[in-house]
């Protein structure tokens, strides 16, 4: 018998060193995703009360165009972008509009303005009165204005307004678009829920990206552990000169924009450009669903998938929301324990952990809601110079280097050194057994950086 | 003995040729400097703190030089270095008057928001969803402004807030450009009078924080005679150029926001 066992492992392990991949990243423990997998219901959940920031993405925040005692409907645009990078927010619920105060952001904890909508009215959409076009019949300009219109902006996390990323300068042609089914951050499954749920929507808003860009070819990246997904886009791709798909391995950050296109496409470039420089372009699987909802039937961006996950609630599980919805809803319908220790907006590598809970409401880039009951507290040590973070590093920094040198405010010297090629992924952090919040560190130092910058 | 002689002979010439070469070319290559240059720098504090703007003491003095930078503007040194540099340039000098640095936050009875385990720096902390302070405007108690302080001239209170040694703060700056909410002011020595909150928050949400908060009531802008005193985005603020330290706002705080330094100016003065 054991003879017989013997292959089976060195296949396996051959069999992951196939696979496509970059240099460095980590393999986190517990990846948590076993938590919210499988139950494949989908809740939705309407909020009563909706707080719409008018800061929901990267860029200049929007104008309220709404004020107090207004009725809006569902879909309708309560706040108009400002500057070139920005985009619209919509109202995603039906109802009067009772305030517009500052209100803190979950992810920088800034005071922005906010459109806080009462539910009064019937969920119904609101109509502009346009007649519809078929979405076969548009130009690529009329795809990047729907796009613009809908106020989509990246779902992965990053927020960045999609119709600018899809604006690329005169000189640069993109040949390929990847896309990102990694979901390579623990606990989330998001991405994997709307991937084995549609399937066919995210494929047609993959051709619709392709058209509106001129480009010819697409690579879909999905993790070694969504095999069921990969079987599901193979059987569904099957014979699509355009559209290829490949398993990655599970790493990571085998997601991030730089480390899915070397491991997709074999192409690099340097941490502080963009995809571009390899003409290349990365959305992630949500964005490609949310595009073909905007071109497809005129939709905004209002609502998106949100796990709620971590061994703070008693019933973690996938929720269909409303943007704006209060955390504490979210929480009570994943059935919160009453000792929580820590509530983590995104996942437990790149999230944000949240200060106080009744403020905090979802914006367009929280794809996770993480809920830890004993979360650990760590007292932090000197650098023991291992190189474990060095090896990590998925950008080829020297994080334990640049940790003394922030820890010391050296700013200049940290800029010297790459601080601004960070990307904050964590990698460092995790592996450190000093327990040296690396990530913290560097993340101080860029923002003095870019302060000392503005002066 | 030949050889020792040929030897001595030739390093002698060579030394002869290298020596005159040397003194020609530092005669006709000598960069110019300004004499008056040097003098300056030799008057400066020599903190380097960068108050006056310019890269250092040594750029300070270039720029006094080059009419960059006007003779008062070494915040440190005060009238008498002013005195000194206006001598060199000769030229003569407007007295300015003493600035301080003032801590803006009186946090009392404020209670955390969450516990924080990160960077032992304010600007770190500020960074974890905007503050860990249950005031989103108040002092954060890290003591970054006292390590950066070249002067040895704040603290930290037993009351977590800095304390500012007036004797020594030269007014340079340093302390209010790196706090991250922009607590401390840099204010002329005579004016005694001043809104000790940052507070935005309306009246009733920030006195459930802080039991020293403004309000926003307008008793003081009621009560000035001198016009100095405004509530503006829910926050009294004083306008120095108009105010007298006359008190009267002092008197008519219902919250002991507003605070008249004399008291604490001669105490401090008599120990």
């Amino acid at each position: 018998m054991l003879s017989g066992e013997a292959p089976i492992k060195i296949m396996t392990t051959h069999q992951t060193s196939r696979l496509k991949t970059f240099v460095g990243g980590i393999h986190p423990e517990d990846d948590g995703k076993h938590l919210t997998r499988e139950k494949s219901e989908v809740t939705a959940v309407v909020p009563k009360t909706a707080y719409l920031l008018m800061g929901q993405h990267i860029g200049a925040p929007c104008k309220p165009l709404v004020k107090k005692g207004d009725i809006v409907k569902k879909g309708q645009m309560v706040g108009e972008s400002q500057g070139f990078v920005s985009a619209h927010v919509h109202a995603s619920i039906s109802g009067k509009v009772m305030d517009v105060v500052p209100w803190p952001h979950p992810i920088t904890g800034a005071k922005s303005p906010a459109v806080i909508i009462e539910k009064t009215e019937e969920d119904s959409w609101f109509d502009d009165g346009e007649q519809p076009v078929a979405f076969e019949a548009l130009s690529s300009d009329d795809i990047r204005r729907r796009i613009q219109a809908a106020g989509i902006v990246g779902l992965g996390g990053a927020t960045f307004p999609t119709h600018v990323k899809f604006t690329p300068p005169k000189d640069k042609t993109i040949d390929t678009v990847v896309v990102n089914g990694a979901e390579c951050e623990p606990y989330l499954t998001c991405d994997y829920r709307l991937m084995m749920d549609k399937p066919h929507e995210i494929i047609q808003g993959l051709k619709l990206v392709l058209k509106c860009l001129g480009c010819k070819q697409a690579h879909i990246g999905i993790e070694a552990n969504k095999e069921d997904v990969y079987n599901l886009f193979k059987d569904i791709l099957l014979n699509d000169p355009q559209i290829k798909i490949d398993l990655v391995e599970v790493k990571y950050p085998q997601g991030a924009e730089h480390q899915l296109i070397k491991a997709l496409l074999n192409r690099e470039f340097k941490p502080t450009q963009l995809p571009l420089e390899v003409g290349a372009m990365v959305i992630n699987v949500g964005t490609a669903f949310a595009i073909y909802e905007a071109v497809k039937f005129k939709r905004p961006l209002i609502q998106r998938i949100v796990t709620v996950t971590g061994d703070g609630v008693d019933n973690p599980r996938n929720f269909l929301v409303r943007l704006g919805t209060p955390i504490k809803q979210l929480l009570d319908e994943a059935k919160v324990s009453p000792n929580i220790s820590k509530v983590i907006f995104g996942g437990p590598m790149m999230g944000i952990a949240q200060g106080k809970i009744d403020t905090a409401v979802t914006i367009k880039g929280t794809g996770g809601i993480l809920v830890q009951k004993g979360a650990q507290q760590w007292e932090s040590h000197a650098c023991i110079r291992c190189g474990r973070c060095i090896d990590s590093c998925p950008y080829g920094l020297n994080p334990s280097e640049l940790s003394i040198i922030c820890e010391a405010k050296e700013f200049s010297l940290a800029k010297e050194s790459g601080a601004m090629e960070c990307k904050e992924c964590g990698c460092c952090s995790y592996i450190c057994p000093a327990k040296r919040p690396i990530v913290h560190l560097i993340k101080f130092a860029k923002g003095e950086i870019v302060k000392q910058k503005a002066k | 003995m030949g050889l020792l002689l040929g030897a001595a002979i030739t390093l002698g010439i060579l030394g002869m040729v290298f020596g005159i070469g040397l003194a020609i070319a530092s005669d006709r290559f000598a960069v110019q400097v300004d004499p008056r240059i040097d003098s300056i720098n030799e008057i400066l504090p020599g903190a380097n703190c960068g108050a006056c703007g310019q890269p250092g003491c040594g750029g300070f003095a270039q720029a006094v030089v080059d009419g960059k930078s006007p003779v008062t503007g070494c915040t440190v040194g005060q009238a008498a270095v002013a005195n000194l540099i206006a001598n060199i340039m000769g030229v003569k000098f407007e007295k300015k008057e003493r600035v301080l640095s003032v801590v803006m936050c009186h946090a009392r009875g404020v209670q955390d928001k969450f516990t924080y385990n990160g960077v032992k720096d304010c600007r770190a902390a500020n960074l974890v969803s905007g503050g860990f302070m249950g005031c989103d405007y108040g002092c954060l108690g890290l003591g970054t402004c006292v390590e950066a302080c070249k002067f040895e001239a704040m603290y930290m209170g037993k009351d977590g807030l800095p304390k500012v040694i007036e004797k020594r703060c030269t007014g340079c700056g340093r302390c209010a450009a790196v706090c991250p909410r922009k607590i401390i002011s840099i204010v002329p020595e005579s004016k005694m009078v001043h809104v000790r909150c940052k507070s935005l928050d309306k009246g009733a949400v920030a006195k459930k924080i802080c039991q020293d908060s403004c309000i926003a009531c307008k008793l003081c802008e009621k009560n000035c005679p001198y016009d100095a005193i405004h509530v503006q985005n829910n926050l009294a603020a004083i306008d120095y150029s108009k105010c007298t330290s006359c008190g009267k706002c002092v008197a008519v705080c219902p919250n002991s926001t507003i605070i008249n330094f004399t008291r604490e100016r001669s105490l401090a003065a008599h120990t």
